[in-house]
């Protein structure tokens, strides 16, 4: 059993989750999301992002548009969908039971 | 838009390729793709804000590092790839690179061994018995080697070992073939595939080209690989020659030194030797002066055998050798003044004189034999009774013996009886010419009325061939009367002509002339 294995897979385990909450408020692109993620220290490198928003694309939870930018080349912004915030909600709950659970179980 | 320079630009391409085949299973990998090339430009658009304007294999470098190598990627699809059951089979499927780290030529046997999960040894046996049938297992080789890709990033060589192949991953691969190839049918453009067989073109003359490279890579190996057994071949010669002799020279060498003088009379041409010198002292110098050569063939073959053998301290090698040159010399040495040894004869000579009254007195005769010796020459392996033959005395004392002997009758012109015994010997100067000769030890009495010799002489064992030998001048009054045994008379019959039959036990002879007695008694 490797350690950094497991930190890193449980770290992985809420990314998903995170993404979702990060775009909750706002309307972000990638390296938007990165910021967030990468101060949190969720993701030690960037790559591992951009199949995860592509799954979430796919699963209809994200949408995207493109907006140009100055300097640069046009932006993905991503946004929740309906069933995004939705499997959001049902996210957060599951996070806070889980979370609970966890303390629970840990703190005894 | 930027400047890129072209080893960070084949960097970038490898690393983009490798994120793309560790991909392979997730739909929609063109779009992740396109997302990541964007984040990296917007990450070299930082790089290139102060003043910089190309992209160099640092900055390449610094982005994979924050990017993540392309394993990064793929663990996430197995983390959260739940929801689609063949994803997770399939995304540790192998794949087909040539493994040039367990590389033989070009590591295709190695590659298609993971690929099949069977020991590359199987398959590298497969292919010498295809080539061995007509070359076809050559061609096949080449052909894969420019097909399979080098497996050069971990995430490749991850790809190359993954899981083995099972119903499930070849279900999907099958799938994806049919999706992939539908989605090219719906997305036709002309552009995209000009562009494809313009690519598809570049790489397949990279691909000649790094084939032409490694070809002549694998060229060499094989020119150096066969020289290499060439060499071992002849290192294991050059070791089996050289440990033999050496051997042979011990034995013989400790078997000489055992040698003595009992072995000896059967070894003769051995021990005959032609050395004033100790024996040992010759044996010794031969030893080293053919030992030493093929102790050095020796030490070249286990050289050439073994890589690593460590090399003689040039300061021994000098000492072999000198001590090698020493011994040839020494050799040389001996051999000449052995040649020039035999260069003085000499003789010692004893002589006695005896009034005798020929015609009433009777001189008595005795030739003397040594049993003990006859038995030794019977033994002999040569035979040759004058050769000095090695044996004991009775003090038992090594000794040579030999019946070199020369026994001339003469008239003597006075009434006295004559004996003079020359002892001769040869050497390299007339002191040890003479010396040798005193040596020479022969029994005989001259007393009253009797004559007793040997028919033998003796000589010290350390003086081998040195010409000894014994020459009786016996000088008679004409008409002497001489009674001789049976015995001496076949012994003196070598010398004499003895006129008469001797077969009866003991005769009267006569002195008639020069080497000539006639029996009076005989019938």
């Amino acid at each position: 059993m490797n350690i950094e294995n497991t930190k890193a897979q449980m770290r992985k385990g809420v990314l998903e989750y995170c993404i979702l909450s990060v775009l909750n408020n706002k309307d972000l692109y990638a390296s938007e999301i990165l910021e967030h993620l990468k101060q949190a220290k969720l993701l030690v490198v960037e790559g591992t992002l951009y199949p995860l928003l592509t799954r979430l694309k796919n699963a209809e939870l994200l949408q995207y548009r493109w907006e140009e930018s100055t300097g640069g080349p046009p932006r993905k912004y991503y946004t929740l969908t309906d069933l995004g915030k939705k499997f959001l909600a049902e996210l957060d709950q599951t996070w806070n039971e889980l979370n609970q659970a966890v303390q629970q179980v840990t703190q005894q | 838009m930027f400047y890129i320079d072209e080893d960070a630009y084949q960097q970038l391409k490898n690393y983009l390729g490798a994120i793309e085949r560790s991909l392979s299973s997730s739909e929609g990998k063109e779009e992740i793709i396109a997302d990541i090339e964007s984040r990296i430009a917007e990450l070299f658009n930082e790089k290139l804000k102060d003043n910089k304007q190309v992209i160099n294999q640092q900055d390449v470098l610094s982005v994979i590092q924050v990017m993540g190598e392309p394993e990064d990627y793929r663990v996430d699809e197995e983390v959260f790839g739940g929801d689609e059951k063949q994803s997770k089979s399939n995304a540790s499927s192998r794949k087909l690179y040539r493994d040039t780290d367990n590389k033989m030529l070009a590591g295709v046997s190695a590659g298609l061994g993971h690929y099949l999960g069977i020991n590359k040894n199987w398959i590298r046996l497969l292919f010498l018995a295809l080539s061995g049938s007509g070359g076809f297992g050559l061609l096949l080789y080449a052909i894969l080697w420019i097909g399979m890709p080098e497996a050069k990033t971990t995430a490749q060589k991850l790809e190359m070992k993954g899981e083995p192949i099972n119903l499930d991953t070849i279900e999907k691969k099958v799938k994806e073939g049919y999706q992939s190839v539908k989605k090219n049918v719906e997305e036709v453009d002309l552009n995209e595939v000009g562009q494809k067989i313009k690519n598809e073109g570049k790489s397949l003359g990279d691909a000649l080209s790094t084939f032409i490279t490694e070809f002549f890579g694998v060229i060499t190996t094989i020119v150096k690989g066969f020289f290499q057994i060439l060499g071992k071949l002849i290192g294991l010669v050059l070791i089996t020659v050289g440990s033999g002799v050496l051997i042979a020279l011990l034995i013989v060498f400790l078997f000489m030194g055992m040698i003595d003088v009992h072995l000896a009379k059967d070894w003769g041409f051995i021990y005959q030797g032609f050395s004033d010198y100790p024996e040992w002292l010759m044996h010794l110098l031969l030893f080293i002066a053919v030992g030493i050569p093929f102790f050095s063939l020796l030490l070249v073959g286990l050289q050439m055998v073994f890589n690593q053998m460590s090399k003689l301290h040039t300061g021994v090698k000098v000492g072999l050798f000198a001590l090698w040159l020493l011994s040839v010399v020494g050799l040389i040495g001996l051999g000449v003044t052995q040649l020039n040894s035999d260069v003085v004869g000499t003789q010692h000579l004893e002589e006695k004189n005896m009034l005798f009254e020929a015609t009433t007195d009777t001189l008595t005769l005795d030739f003397k034999r040594d049993s003990k010796l006859d038995m030794l020459w019977e033994d002999a392996y040569w035979q040759d009774q004058r050769t000095l033959t090695p044996g004991y005395d009775e003090q038992g004392n090594e000794i040579l013996a030999s019946k070199k002997i020369n026994l001339s009758l003469g008239l003597s012109d006075t009434d006295q009886i004559q004996v003079a015994v020359a002892k001769k010997a040869r050497g390299l100067r007339y002191n040890s010419a003479l010396d040798r000769a005193k040596a020479v030890d022969y029994e005989w009495s001259l007393n009253q009325d009797s004559l007793v010799l040997s028919d033998y002489f003796t000589t010290p064992s350390r003086w081998k061939n040195k010409g000894q030998s014994v020459k009786i001048g016996l000088e008679l009054p004409k008409g002497t009367l001489v009674k001789m045994s049976e015995r001496s008379a076949e012994g003196l019959e070598h010398f004499w002509q003895l006129n008469g039959d001797r077969r009866k036990n003991t005769h009267l002879w006569v002195v008639e002339d020069q080497d000539q007695l006639r029996c009076l008694d005989c019938e």
